[in-house]
């Protein structure tokens, strides 16, 4: 009777261990068993992939005629950031994404006297752009061959509110909207450090960050005579970007 | 020149005070001294370098002579003659609450100023007291006061475990003319460039005030004239002093940005001018001698708007009303295609959210 206890009790604790090491395995990360010499690699899920954030910082020169000169070829900058929401992914392709974005720029240069070259201040345009995106992020370069790149065609609507003023010059404002266009590349940076990259997705949930160059334009004003034309043809900007 | 926290000349001591005794309620502990309207009172806390060394704004020149008026509060309430005694040091950490620092013959570290008499305790304020009182003179100086409350003048035989102290600094230093660069020519606004980087003294709160003398200058004498600009026949003489009153006092940054509408000067009407100088103001608030004098022309500016507008063939007033906020306009040919790509792109939106929530 007592062998039959004392069996039935290493029973329960075989079966109560047995399934702590079970609960032990299920956990995300395979940890190495004590009091063997095995271990194992943690393996790596990743986690779920819904927004991309790109912070940027580009040149901006609006095409308004002759009277740009004032600013004396002031390119901007134009800094911004843009979230795109991952919408729809294409199998073996890449994601559609909608998002937002918005964008700052200030130009200055001398404002003068009426028959005069003598400088008496500044005179300056503040731009604040806001826009709606469209994107299609193809991935499928980084994600299935191996080349790290991401290809990125945008189309969107830009409103933006501007500002201009100066010594003593008028200070007006007003809003004006536009299409806008804008082509990416980028870098996936994962491919320096894959373990980091892994480590930064555990530990922030950022799945890639990247390195990008877009080219774009914007056609922003031509729906009302009562809108000033701020937009560029072509112009180019540069950022890092992080997909989580 | 008005002192912030802890003094105050008397015609800003009101509006100080109030002030003063709200920042003191939020800088101090509830143990420290009980402080109340300018230094602190000797009450029950027990003084320790740094809770409660008060320091107040830099003493002008101009102001050696404007009695500084101590309030102090938990005296000992006596009907006896006791005085407030008050020993220099060149630091708050000089230890003039002991008797044998007081009473050091060798290389005295603190030393004797005066001792003012009182015999209605506990809340006394000393009104005789100025900085040329304090410093024995009008010189640039910085010194730390302690002040005991004792019962026999020059006391230095005993040891304080409350007394107050107070860090002044007196600057007799008055900044050199500013040097104003060109002519200044605006429409609402005079940009007056100034060698601001020559001035070393200004710190946050230094200013620089500008002085309007006559209209009407460009010509070969008076104000602004020619050669002759501030002269001594002008109301603005270059180098001499400052007037009372300035026309705007300014933050002390080169250009200085000078609101026309003070000269008086209408909107559209050009061609006025005014003679104008400048003298900076420090810290302490010693004002320097009045900068070269120079003539200030209304002027329309053009700057970016203006020449937009011109290109466009539209007046300045009629641009601005085109295209500030708000302004509603019909769309052109150009119009109409963006307006169908918008259109279209929104369609778009549309139709793909829709096929989103059918997948669903």
């Amino acid at each position: 009777m007592r062998f039959l206890l004392a069996a039935s009790v290493a029973a329960s604790v075989l079966t109560v261990a047995s399934m702590g090491q079970a609960q032990q395995r299920r956990t995300r990360f395979d940890t190495p068993a004590y009091g063997t010499e095995w271990s194992t690699t943690p393996q790596y899920h990743p986690s779920s992939e819904n927004f991309t954030l790109e912070i940027r910082v580009g040149t901006y020169q609006p095409d308004l005629g002759a009277s740009v000169a004032a600013f004396n070829g002031d390119l901007g900058p134009m800094v911004g950031a843009e979230l795109d929401v991952h919408a729809v992914r294409i199998p073996y392709f890449g994601v559609f994404a909608i998002g937002g974005a918005f964008g700052w720029a200030e130009w200055s240069g001398p404002a003068t006297a009426v028959g005069s070259t003598a400088q008496v201040g500044n005179t300056g345009l503040s731009l604040l752009l806001m826009s709606v995106v469209a994107a299609l992020r193809i991935d499928a370069l980084a994600h299935y061959v191996n080349i790290p790149l991401i290809l990125t065609p945008k189309i969107g609507i830009d409103g933006g509110y501007w500002q201009t003023g100066g010594a003593g010059g008028a200070a007006v404002s007003g809003f004006t909207v536009g299409l806008h266009w804008g082509a990416q590349i980028a870098l996936e940076l994962d491919f320096l450090d894959p373990r980091a990259a892994h480590r930064l997705d555990n530990a922030w949930g950022i799945n890639h960050s990247e390195l990008f160059i877009e080219i774009y334009g914007a056609d922003i004003g031509p729906f009302s005579n009562h809108m000033l034309p701020l937009g560029t043809p072509i112009t180019w900007c540069a950022g890092l970007g992080f997909t989580f | 020149m008005e002192h912030t926290l802890l003094t105050t000349p008397p015609m800003h001591r009101s509006r100080a005070c109030s002030v003063f005794a709200f920042l003191a309620a939020l800088a101090l502990p509830s143990t420290a001294f009980a402080l109340s309207p300018t230094v602190g009172a000797f009450g029950t806390g027990n003084h320790s370098a740094g809770n409660s060394n008060l320091v107040m704004t830099p003493i002008g020149a101009s102001e050696c002579s404007v009695a500084i008026p101590l309030t102090f509060s938990g005296l000992t309430a006596s009907t006896t003659m006791r005085y407030v005694d008050i020993w220099w040091a060149s630091s708050a950490s000089a230890g003039c609450q002991t008797n044998t620092t007081r009473s050091s013959t060798t290389s005295p570290v603190c030393h004797y100023v005066t001792s003012v008499a009182y015999t209605t305790g506990p809340n006394v304020t000393l009104t005789t007291l100025t900085a040329s009182t304090l410093f024995g003179g009008c010189t640039t100086d910085q010194r730390t006061f302690y002040f005991f409350d004792t019962t026999t003048m020059m006391e230095n035989s005993m040891t304080y475990t409350s007394y107050w102290t107070l860090d002044v600094a007196v600057d007799a230093t008055v900044p050199s003319a500013p040097q104003i660069t060109g002519t200044p020519a605006g429409d609402t606004q005079l940009q007056i460039v100034w060698n601001a980087t020559s001035f070393t003294d200004l710190g946050v709160s230094g200013r620089v005030n500008v002085y309007a003398g006559g209209t009407g200058c460009g010509g070969s004498t008076g104000d602004g004239g020619g050669a002759d600009a501030g002269t001594t026949t002008g109301t603005l003489v270059a180098g001499g002093m400052a007037p009372s009153t300035p026309l705007a006092t300014l933050s002390a940054a080169s250009p200085a940005v000078l609101q026309t509408s003070l000269l008086g000067w209408a909107a559209g009407s050009y061609g006025e001018t005014q003679s104008i100088a400048i003298a900076v103001v420090d810290t302490a608030g010693n004002v320097s001698p009045l900068s070269n004098v120079v003539c200030a022309t209304h002027v329309q500016v053009t700057g970016f708007w203006e020449q937009y507008c011109a290109e466009h063939g539209m007046t300045l007033a009629q641009c601005t009303h085109n295209y500030s906020s708000c302004s509603v306009g019909v769309p052109g040919r150009r119009t109409d295609l963006g307006a169908v790509g918008v259109g279209a792109i929104a369609l778009g939106l549309l139709f793909a959210r829709r096929k989103i929530v059918r997948r669903r």
